[in-house]
């Protein structure tokens, strides 16, 4: 297994005729860098309608199914043959928003990535889905490349897999690319740990703030020789933005989570030293392969380039990643039968508003919640983001449920007072302007206008009747945002939560089983009962 | 740990000469300074380049055969392809949209004869070119392109008054006051999600950064980096008119996109009914039709004025409406912002029902 991983991988950094890396001293040295980033699962290719950015940024309309390991590995395999000196770094979130993930828990985004021949992630917050010592366990058997985070500390965990998780995550490593020694710091992120699916941030981490992590783990490597210092980040692009103009010792970031390809990459001046460092974000569920080059010289990042490649049908698939794939793909249609249709989208089913306020899969989700025989509650709500992604017109399979809702999230019941609705409609209304207006939350059984001027829920309905402060209303919403995950903290508080342990991916598939056909009048549509106003 | 077990340090790999690729500027060349930069151009300026190849010992490389040229940032025009003969080239590079530190790359890479490259790569001294302003960054006959589409565009903010005219959930406007309205002086930035909290409007900008696109045709700069000017408000320039001829002219109502502008005496047509395209646009995009002489603008009031609803109002003449002009291709918006943007309605006799 071991030999077989190391043959396919190539993973290795180009070394010069003698293993010593070539003098490159007062010599131009193009670094080849390719960027991979949030593929949450998404080994096997899909269908989707891609965006007019996705079309923007070469995903285009009608080649159909996109994304997938081992069409990625096909790209990535034709890049590294057309570079001199390649390093392939991932920037998190490899775990998590395809029934593999489910059914497999990471082995096979750890097996296929090894198989890609990548050299170092960033281990990111979908890393922890399935608890941090699944991370250990899968990361300890089948990971062939360095996972990377400088911000957390396991060392004072009690934590069982603390001293594994120690061991295995590294702050920093060395890549010797023939002559040029690049240092990579992973920085994992930090304001999704406590709303990641394994609650409460249970994984005992300490985490260190960049402030000290960059600047030490900086000094560690250039002590050690580093030419340039490369970040891999799983912190965002603010974050990226702020460390690059912060943080002296940076040359270049590869960033993540916020599931955008920039291309070009964004340049930002160091405020100390002046120095112009791109900071690359390369798209997320396996669209993107993005490679960066850049001009080295005496320890200096001189000038860059990058190109994003599009992954769609017109890549041929990798047959050896495509091999291992299928390992997993005959069990999962084996146990699971993901093939299965189980209704019929006449239009694709989005999961976002056109005005930003209820969706089309919002209201499908939501409605089917409170409507559930034994859940019949008054109002329901759950959080946009509980939703992956639109479902594309035509038959709508169990696989393509799956996709759209890879959380295995269940139905928590429970009381609110009114105003204790104002409270959790304001907290939605409030954390939406703050995403450019876009509701964060679906809902059924209510009506409101969501003024994003004043960070207010206002002209509430519950039901087709305003709202009683002085009221009481049962609430179905999911588990995830019930314990405060996103924030809700009137949810968390609440002490009436039953949990019904029944799955909203599964009453989600029954309702679309009944209906057959979606939309249909009262089912799958817009009805403006979020009504964005600003 | 299995990543060390497959550890590959003494791996060797055919190395393919030449090593490396240098680009030397010829020397009397004006080639600016950060301090002082050569003007921007979006035509073109040549410069004079050598290239030479070296192998893996530092040595000098006869190398012959073909190389690419290309500029980071801007583009070059001539030539794209270049061939060295015993390890050199001298040549004439013409350089155009470059701006800051603006370097000539040559690599070994895409050649057509055949052989396996090195896909080495060398890169020139910093050319210094000056930002573009806002409107230098947008003037163009093409309306749906920009002079920086596609790159990331570094503009020149600090020693021009450079203020936000209009917000909204994921973006802002700015304009250049330095530059009359109707001289591509307003520009949209996409922030993704609200804006920083100093985006306020009549803030002044003195660095403004961001990623090149046309959104549907409407130029924006995406992501930005930027930095306002502590404590400095300005006012923002009034609407500009859109008269008639402007309004039937894709390329004059490209020179007000991104400002805030107003029509006098619009008339919502009287067949803006519910069995009309444009009543079925409406509902799905929000935008209604305004009627400006011969020509067809439209107003976006959804979320802003969500009391107004314009289906009421087909056949009447608004005294004027107001707002930021976007383009959705070659379809003229108007983004309303509030009620005064919508003027009071007349009915003509004529029209009445």
């Amino acid at each position: 297994m071991l030999v077989v991983l190391s043959i396919l991988s190539g993973a290795c950094v180009p070394m010069a005729r003698d293993g010593q890396g070539a003098d490159v001293a007062g010599q131009p040295v193009r670094l080849t860098f390719i960027h991979t980033s949030d593929i949450h699962s998404r080994l096997y290719d899909y269908d989707f309608t891609p965006s007019f950015t996705d079309n923007e940024l070469g995903l285009q309309d009608g080649l159909g199914p996109y994304g997938g390991l081992a069409e990625m590995a096909t790209i990535i395999k034709r890049e590294r043959s057309m570079a001199g000196r390649t390093l392939h770094l991932d920037s998190g979130d490899c775990f998590q928003g395809a029934v593999v993930f489910n059914e497999f828990s990471g082995e096979a985004e750890f097996r296929g990535l090894s198989m890609l021949g990548l050299d170092g992630a960033v281990v990111a917050n979908h890393e922890f889905d399935k608890g941090a010592a699944n991370l250990a366990t899968q990361g300890a058997t089948w990971a062939s490349f360095d996972l990377l985070a400088a911000n957390y500390d396991f060392a004072d965990s009690d934590l069982p897999y603390a001293t594994e998780l120690e061991d295995l995550v590294l702050p920093s490593t060395m890549y010797e690319m023939d002559g040029v020694r690049v240092g990579v710091i992973g920085l994992a992120n930090i304001s999704s740990l406590n709303s990641i699916y394994d609650q409460s941030n249970s994984m005992g981490i300490r985490v260190i703030e960049p402030g000290q992590a960059i600047p030490d783990e900086a000094a560690k490597l250039r002590a050690q020789g580093a030419d340039i210092i490369v970040i891999v980040s799983h912190m965002g692009l603010d974050n990226d933005i702020e460390h690059a103009r912060t943080y002296a010792d940076i040359d270049i970031i590869l960033g993540g989570h916020n599931h955008i390809a920039l291309d070009p990459p964004l340049v930002v001046t160091n405020e100390a030293t002046g120095k112009r460092i791109p900071v690359v974000h390369s798209g997320a569920f396996a669209k993107f392969v993005g490679r960066l080059d850049v001009v080295v010289q005496d320890g200096a990042v001189l000038s860059h380039s990058y190109e994003l490649f599009p992954v769609d049908n017109t890549v041929p698939e990798d047959p050896d990643v495509a091999e291992l794939l299928a390992e997993y793909s005959e069990q999962l249609d084996y146990e699971l039968n993901l093939e299965q249709v189980i209704g019929y989208a006449e239009t694709e089913l989005t999961r976002y508003g056109t005005t930003g306020g209820d969706s089309m899969l919002g209201n499908l989700t939501a409605e089917a919640m409170r409507l559930y025989p034994g859940v019949e509650t008054e109002i329901a709500l759950t959080n946009t983001l509980g939703i992956r992604s639109d479902i594309p017109a035509g038959d709508i399979t169990l696989d393509t449920l799956y996709n759209a809702m890879p959380f295995d999230n269940t139905i928590t019941t429970m009381f609110l007072s009114g105003r204790e609705v104002q409270e959790l409609l304001d907290f939605n209304t409030e954390r939406s302007t703050d995403r450019g207006c876009q509701s964060q939350a679906q809902v059924a059984g209510i009506r409101f206008t969501m003024n994003c001027a004043d960070a207010r829920a206002e002209n509430i309905l519950i039901n087709g009747v305003p709202l009683d402060l002085d009221g009481t209303y049962e609430l179905a919403t999911n588990n995830y945002i019930a314990h405060g995950g996103s924030g809700f903290e009137v949810l968390e508080r609440n002490t009436t939560q039953v949990d019904t342990t029944i799955s909203i991916r599964d009453i989600v598939k029954s309702a679309i089983s009944s209906a057959r056909t979606l939309p249909q009048a009262g089912i799958a549509q817009e009805d403006g009962r979020i009504l964005p106003v600003y | 740990m299995l990543a060390l077990l497959l550890a590959c340090s003494s791996v060797e790999r055919n190395r393919i000469e030449p090593s490396f690729v240098h680009v030397d500027l010829a020397t009397g060349s004006t080639l600016g300074t950060e301090a002082a930069p050569l003007p921007f151009s979006a035509v073109g300026s040549t410069f004079t380049a050598t290239i030479t190849t070296w192998n893996v010992d530092g040595e000098a490389y006869p190398f012959s055969g073909e190389m690419s040229l290309s500029v980071r940032p801007g583009r070059v025009s001539a030539p794209a392809r270049i061939t060295l003969v015993d390890g050199a080239w001298t040549g004439s590079v013409a350089v155009e949209a470059g701006f800051g530190p603006t370097r000539i790359w040559a690599a070994d890479e895409d050649v057509t004869d055949g052989r396996s490259p090195s896909w080495s790569a060398g890169v020139s001294a910093p050319i210094w070119f000056q930002r573009p302003t806002i409107p230098e960054m947008q003037t163009t006959d093409n309306h749906e392109s920009n002079q920086l589409e596609g790159e990331f565009a570094e503009l020149r903010i600090g020693d021009r008054e450079v203020v936000v005219s209009a917000t909204d959930p994921a973006g802002f406007y700015v304009s250049d006051l330095g530059a009359a309205p109707g001289n591509f002086s307003g520009l949209y930035i996409y922030t993704f999600s609200k804006p920083p909290d100093e985006i306020v409007v009549g803030a002044r900008l003195d660095e403004l950064n961001g990623q090149n696109s046309e959104y549907l045709a409407a130029t924006q700069l995406n992501f930005p980096t930027l930095h306002v000017v502590e404590g400095q408000r300005l006012s923002p320039s009034p609407a500009a008119l859109i008269t008639e001829a402007v309004a039937c002219e894709n390329n004059a109502m490209e020179a007000y996109e991104g400002s805030r502008v107003r029509v006098e005496a619009p008339v919502i047509p009287a067949t803006f009914t519910a069995d009309s395209t444009a009543f079925a646009d409406y509902v799905a995009y929000g935008q209604w039709p305004l009627e400006v002489g011969a020509c067809t603008v439209y107003a976006e009031s959804t979320a802003t004025v969500p009391d107004y609803y314009p289906p009421d109002h087909a056949g009447e003449t608004l005294s004027h409406v107001e707002g930021m002009l976007k383009e959705v291709y070659g379809k003229w918006i108007f983004i309303v912002l509030d009620e005064t943007d919508i003027g009071a309605g007349t009915r003509s006799r004529k029209g009445s029902p």
